[in-house]
């Protein structure tokens, strides 16, 4: 099928390295893009009802939904919820926040599961703010995310999304 | 024989209750989760290919076929345990290998486990088993074979998770694995390890789109029927990045015996992600390969790979990736496979 070795290695080799620089230059016009999107799109609240939790900057909060941080303010231990995954609020909110589609997240979930590291988050039935409070109220650690606007005004607002730094 | 009950006992309990997401809740505090994968497979040569999956020139349905079921248990306030069971593509499903069962306790920044654990060298090791949660159909075969496969230590491990900043975490775990026989069958013949030790450390940086991985491991062993004693100092550094819709993926593995590396790089589009690979073993083993594949998400719980693979070896005769020199086949040096693969999670 190749004739000659080095000839086919080299072949590739240098598709390779030349696949390899066309993709690392393409990344900047790829943010340009979801820059302009995110700016239409709907305003997250990250919030939890317990008020001892401190501000979240965006590095944690995406450490957070990223599953690579359990802990806020040096050793308080939290948990997640997440909304169900026909939400339509799910999707802009990973996508917001992490810049990562749904099928993506599953990914990361998936090795999370398994991993022995820690579990996805919590699943919620559906993505009526009711019920968001109603886990946080079971969940005195717990924090959820919902948009902005159908956030009540008692809750602590640990950080906004895609406003907050 | 305990092993296959608890497994019996395992795939019975399957029935209880089923929330796709997130496994199985037996309890509040016991979760019940598992993970499969298969393929279609051939390659163009009739020499077996890929340690533990042997696949040749005719095609080949369970060559790639793993099952694990997992039982996550919280005992109480810091004490957890994990046990993991695979029927790995190199067991009958029969007699499946319990891949992990450990004990572990968390108090502070500190992290204690016991029993059997994974062996932390590379980026995915974690979740070896698992293709859900990677791209390609399998892990790269020149980085992840290095070892012949082995994937388990009996022993202890102690992890310090440390929050550098908001920005960065840092993880550094020592472990200790103690005297064990190691099995794996290459090519017809059964290699067995006496092993007096393993022991290691890895270190991980991680930031919320990027985690470098670095890991040592030492281990003296007695291979049958030999009767000298040898020591292997295997060291692995890795990273993986990501940027958006792009994951870029690289790692190194470098002993006394090889080299090998491989890079990777994917970019999701909604539920397809093209992936391309490129790896190199050197030494022990001679090769050059180029993956490119497929990889769609058809639910959260189910994904398929389509995947091309060529691998050039640059030594005639050198086993490369097979499991033995294609010379015993009378065959050529070079190999192009094929590849569907099907993975669910539940």
């Amino acid at each position: 099928m190749f004739n000659g070795l080095d000839f086919g290695a080299m072949f590739f080799n240098i598709r390779f390295v030349v696949l390899m620089a066309t993709l690392s230059l393409s990344p900047a016009l790829w943010a340009l893009e979801t820059d302009a999107d995110e700016s239409a799109d709907v305003e997250f609240a990250i919030f939890s009802l317990n008020n001892d939790l401190p501000p979240l900057s965006k590095s944690k909060a995406r450490m957070l939904y990223r599953g690579k941080s359990k802990k806020v303010g040096g050793s308080l231990k939290i948990v997640l919820v997440d909304l169900p995954e026909t939400s339509m609020h799910r999707e802009e909110f990973y996508s917001m926040l992490l810049g990562k589609s749904v099928s993506q997240m599953n990914g990361y979930w998936a090795g999370l599961a398994f991993s022995g590291k820690g579990s996805p988050p919590e699943e919620l039935d559906s993505d009526d703010i009711k019920q968001i409070l109603k886990w946080l109220n079971e969940n005195p650690n717990g924090i959820a995310y919902a948009p902005v606007e159908s956030v009540p005004d008692e809750v602590n607002i640990l950080i906004t999304v895609p406003q907050g730094e | 024989m305990l092993l296959n009950r608890q497994y019996s006992i395992l795939l019975l309990s399957l029935g209880i209750t089923a929330n796709a997401e997130a496994g199985i809740e037996l309890t509040d505090n016991i979760l019940l989760s598992g993970f499969g994968s298969t393929s279609i497979s051939k390659t163009d040569n009739k020499t077996p290919l890929f340690i533990s999956r042997e696949i040749s020139d005719e095609i080949c349905y369970d060559c790639d076929t793993l099952f694990g079921l997992q039982l996550d248990i919280d005992i109480f306030e810091g004490f957890n345990a994990s046990a993991q069971v695979v029927k790995r593509t190199q067991d009958d499903w029969s007699d499946p290998e319990l891949e992990w069962a450990y004990l572990g306790y968390e108090f502070a920044d500190f992290e204690v486990r016991a029993g059997r654990l994974r062996l932390p060298l590379f980026l995915v090791s974690e979740f070896y088993y698992v293709g859900q949660a990677y791209t390609w159909a399998r892990p790269p075969e020149e980085v992840y074979d290095a070892i012949l496969g082995f994937t388990s230590y009996d022993g202890i491990s102690l992890a310090w998770h440390y929050e550098i900043s908001d920005e960065i975490s840092l993880t550094i775990s020592p472990y200790y694995g103690f005297e064990r026989l190691n099995e794996v069958e290459l090519g017809g013949t059964l290699l067995q390890f006496d092993t007096d030790y393993m022991t290691g450390v890895y270190i991980d940086l991680v930031g919320f789109n990027y985690r470098i991985h670095t890991g040592f491991m030492q281990t003296q062993y007695i291979q049958r029927p030999f009767p000298a004693t040898d020591k292997l100092d295997v060291y692995t550094v890795g990273a993986e990045y990501s940027l958006d819709a792009w994951q870029w993926m690289a790692e190194l593995e470098y002993d006394e015996l090889q080299i090998n590396w491989y890079a990777s790089v994917g970019y999701a589009l909604d539920d397809f992600t093209p992936y391309l690979v490129y790896a190199e073993s050197h030494e022990l083993r001679e090769s050059k390969g180029v993956t490119l594949g497929l990889r769609y998400d058809a639910t959260s719980t189910l994904s398929l790979n389509l995947e091309m693979q060529s691998i050039f070896s640059h030594e005639p005769g050198n086993r490369a990736q097979f499991v033995t020199s294609p010379l015993v086949y009378g065959e050529k040096d070079d190999v192009d496979l094929l590849s569907l693969t099907v993975n669910f999670v539940f």
